[in-house]
């Protein structure tokens, strides 16, 4: 009788060690596509800088908000997505899950590096803020507006996720995360004074843009209400959705 | 009971099924790899191969079957049959934007063999890309993409080595160069489960070989041994342009016509 012998054992690294190496690698790779990393971080830089003379009218907080909310669906929608999409139809994911290593590291790697990238994006909007604005932020608030900007861009690397996962070639995901966007942040941002009414701008509020807008001017003020409560809650209920849809339908192989 | 414990194959799959909706692509196949052994699996396009070979690896699920590897359940265990497993997938490629000695550094560590800059150096020179290291990905030719890909497939010594189509788009020299490399392989005492179109490569280099078709085996066994076998068949002498070779017998097998 032939037995089946399980004699042959080779290491498989611990996850620990998986997602070490693979955050160096996806470190190294966004590092070398910095040219479209300083696009995306040049959106909010730029909406700051033109904002200027809004500042005295409705404060340097809701600037800084809306310019940090309109900045983290760049890097979320079109970043993430395209970058993901455009490396499965390449197999650099049916690659690397050949390797003994846990499916769940390859993504949270990737998500890893973008929330890095957010954080160094609302550093940058707020520093730029600071000094050409005049928008005094102090040191708690400051750090308060990057845990808020990570966890509201967690929903739009969510949404991003969606998209990946609804849409498989990936011309047609860098063309649906362009046209997500401009609804998210464009008409979101345009929306808040108010242009296309009241029942857009309430739509536009609890949207994931206005939850974000609402969170990021809470810290920057300090000041919590039931309002904040209620948006920290539906930005991560949108994150979860999102991402939950988005890993579901997300088909890894390349064909 | 007999208790006698014999070296076991390194691959078995048994019964092996997969299905896209209401297509079945895999139906039924079941075959062995024996340790040192270079095994085909041939077909025409579409026949199932690439199905079969990313089954194995676990990296789609089967609607039936089981893949058993170093002993290991790849649906059950998938980390550790993974871990005896070296893989070049066709449609699979490195990150681009990565230098080769990041991408070996990176695999190293993911198969659980961290390698320092002299051994990566070291590994480089081996297959002919020393001076290269610091070139991106996308930089190589498709030969030396090649021999990174394998080299890699090889990185953590493994008993099993999955190779889909190696040879497709190489020139006669890289492709000599590929088929001592394998046979280096089994001569190290490592399995060989290799997909192709090249019935050449095929009777060069397989001590057995599988005919695919419609996603299932029609036909096993060593490539001589074959080409004995159906000599005298009529659909085989159909096809024979004189003396019957492998691939008369394929085509005679599996038909004419000409799949997309």
């Amino acid at each position: 009788m032939e037995t089946t012998e399980k004699n042959i054992t080779r290491p498989i690294p611990n996850a620990k060690e998986a997602l070490r190496a693979l955050l160096r690698a996806d470190w190294s790779i966004q590092w070398r596509n910095r040219r479209a990393m300083l696009m995306s971080i040049f959106v909010p830089v730029i909406f700051i800088i033109s904002w200027k003379s809004l500042v005295p009218v409705v404060g340097g907080a809701a600037v800084l908000s809306i310019c940090i909310a309109i900045g983290l669906p760049a890097i979320g929608l079109m970043g993430y997505s395209g970058s993901v999409a455009r490396d499965r139809e390449r197999g650099v994911f049916q690659r690397l899950r050949a390797a003994p290593i846990p499916t769940w590291s390859i993504m949270t790697s990737r998500i890893l590096v973008q929330i890095g990238v957010m954080a160094f994006m609302t550093l940058c909007t707020i520093l730029v803020g600071y000094f050409n604005d005049g928008i005094h932020i102090n040191l708690p608030e400051g750090l308060l507006i990057v845990i808020f900007s990570a966890i509201a861009g967690l929903s739009f690397l969510g949404l991003g996720q969606l998209v990946v996962g609804l849409i498989r070639s990936s011309e047609a995901v860098n063309a649906a995360a362009r046209l997500v966007y401009f609804p998210v942040a464009v008409v979101g941002a345009i929306a808040e004074i108010g242009v296309f009414g009241d029942i857009l701008k309430m739509i536009v509020d609890w949207s994931p843009l206005g939850t974000t807008k609402t969170l990021i001017a809470a810290a920057a003020t300090l000041s919590f209400d039931s309002s904040v409560w209620l948006a920290l809650f539906l930005t991560l209920a949108y994150g979860v959705v999102f991402a939950a849809i988005g890993i579901k339908k997300f088909d890894w192989s390349v064909n | 009971m007999h208790t006698e414990r014999t070296k076991a194959a390194v691959l078995e799959v048994s019964d092996l099924q997969v299905r896209y909706g209401d297509f079945t692509a895999v139906d039924g196949v079941s075959f062995s790899v024996n340790p040192g052994e270079i095994f085909g699996l041939l077909g025409p396009n579409g026949a199932g191969k690439t199905s079969t070979l990313s089954a194995i690896e676990g990296l789609l699920s089967p609607s039936n079957g089981s893949v058993s590897v170093a002993g290991f359940d790849i649906f059950k265990e998938p980390l550790e049959a993974r871990a005896n497993i070296g893989i070049q997938l066709q449609f699979t490629s490195f990150q681009q934007d990565l230098s080769v000695r990041e991408i070996v550094r990176l695999y190293a560590s993911l198969y659980g063999t961290p390698l320092s800059d002299k051994e990566i150096d070291d590994l480089l020179q081996e297959i002919k890309l020393e001076g290269q290291g610091d070139k991106r990905a996308r930089e190589l030719s498709g030969g030396q993409q090649q021999r990174l890909s394998l080299s890699i497939a090889t990185i953590h010594n493994p008993p099993l080595v999955l190779l889909d189509e190696p040879t497709s788009g190489l020139d006669p020299q890289s492709r000599r160069q590929l088929w001592e490399r394998v046979e280096k392989m089994r001569d190290s005492g490592r399995s060989v489960l290799l997909t192709t179109h090249s019935m050449e490569e095929a009777k060069a280099i397989c001590e057995r070989v599988a005919i695919v078709d419609h996603g299932v085996i029609v036909e096993t066994g060593n490539p001589q041994e074959l080409i004995d076998k159906y000599r005298n068949d009529p659909d085989v002498l159909a096809v024979s342009r004189g003396e019957v070779t492998l691939e008369d017998v394929f085509i005679g097998l599996t038909g004419k016509e000409v799949r997309v």
